[in-house]
């Protein structure tokens, strides 16, 4: 059964979704990291890596496919990487620019963070992007992420310098956003 | 001369070092500030091995540098010296270690000199940043007494006695290490 949003349903990749992850990575604006990569990934490099990943019951990231919930179609990929088991993971999305402003890559945000606090027991999730991505930084925000470092001038692309950021949550902040669930994972502190 | 002020040599790491390196990285007193890679204890006392397959993974790193630092006079192991850049070489991470019986004696000033001199005057560096746990009073000072400014901290980094503590980031950038006398600034050792 894949997370299920209000809008969004992430369910594993797919062989089909190759195409459209190699098309999201080529697109400057939508790669989605500080470090600017060549627009000259292929599905075949994504095909690989989707047959390379190997099975496992201790695995340290989560790739999912965005579906619109309204018609599955193919919205964008969300991910969760360096796991630190009970404990922190890295979170990071890319989104086809159609679906931009529309809610979704929020209630996919939402959907994973629920997941990682929810389901994994993690106390503190974090993202890294840079002050020339407000709409990552808003985006972040609006699911109660806050920037926490601000390494200055640290990133170069688009021709310009600019900050890198680090973002973080803590569960008590996550579950202080939302009411309608109760934490029972024991307290450290 | 790079690499060498009158007191101290830094010099790469050889088989022989295993046992002196294991000696001071098991002070107790150094645990949460070892500067050893992901994946090896940060507290827990280490093996012989352990400690070898810390230099080998050392030795594998194509972005690093790690040096032991050795008193000139005794050839001496006193600590080592990491500086990396991952993808950006714009962006280089500093950290130091000095055994416990030789601490403040100002042999991690000259260290840190002779790391940013040659960062600054050899590579495109353009901010040096390093990392410390927000518990280690010593080492914030240091860097603030070497002109780095804090900025920001990992919350959540680790956990010890009984409470999480951050991570505190501090980062320097090329213009404040030239206001501050560039290579004379470095060499005042």
């Amino acid at each position: 059964m894949p997370l299920q949003g209000e809008q969004v349903i992430l369910r594993e990749e797919q062989p089909e979704d190759m195409p459209r992850l190699a098309a999201l990575r080529n697109d400057l604006e939508t790669q989605a990291w500080s470090k600017t990569l060549p627009p000259d990934y292929t599905e075949n490099m994504y095909m690989r890596r989707f047959q390379d990943r190997e099975f496992s019951y201790d695995p340290q990231e989560g790739r999912f496919i965005i579906l619109s919930g309204e018609d599955g179609e193919f919205a964008g990929s969300i991910s969760y990487t360096g796991l630190e088991p009970r404990w922190s993971a890295t979170i990071g999305l890319m989104v086809e620019k159609k679906f931009w402003g529309s809610g979704l890559a929020l209630d996919a945000q939402e959907t994973l963070l629920k997941f990682l606090f929810f389901e994994l027991g993690l106390r503190v999730i974090r993202l890294f992007t840079h002050s020339g991505n407000p709409r990552a930084v808003g985006l972040a925000q609006k699911s109660g992420f806050q920037v926490v470092v601000r390494q200055r001038q640290a990133i170069f692309k688009s021709g310009q310098i600019f900050d890198n950021l680090v973002m973080d949550m803590l569960r008590e902040e996550y579950f202080t956003r939302h009411p309608e669930l109760a934490d029972h994972l024991p307290s450290l502190s | 001369m790079y690499f060498q002020t009158e007191q101290i040599k830094l010099r790469p790491f050889e088989e022989e070092d295993v046992l002196a390196l294991k000696a001071y990285l098991n002070h107790p007193k150094l645990g949460g500030r070892r500067y050893i890679p992901r994946g090896f204890p940060g507290d827990v006392p280490l093996s012989t091995s352990q400690v070898k397959a810390i230099l080998d993974k050392w030795g594998e790193e194509k972005r690093e540098a790690h040096l032991g630092i050795e008193l000139t006079d005794k050839q001496e192991l006193v600590g080592h010296v990491e500086f990396e850049w991952s993808w950006d070489p714009m962006t280089p991470w500093m950290s130091i270690v000095i055994a416990r019986p030789y601490q403040r004696q100002g042999y991690g000033t000259q260290v840190a000199r002779l790391i940013m001199e040659y960062l600054f005057e050899n590579t495109p560096a353009h901010s040096i940043s390093a990392w410390m746990a927000d518990w280690n009073n010593a080492a914030r000072s240091f860097a603030h007494k070497l002109g780095f400014k804090e900025s920001g901290r990992f919350r959540r980094d680790g956990f010890r006695e009984g409470k999480f503590y951050d991570g505190i980031m501090v980062d320097m950038l090329r213009s404040e290490y030239q206001a501050a006398g560039g290579i004379k600034y470095a060499a005042t050792r």
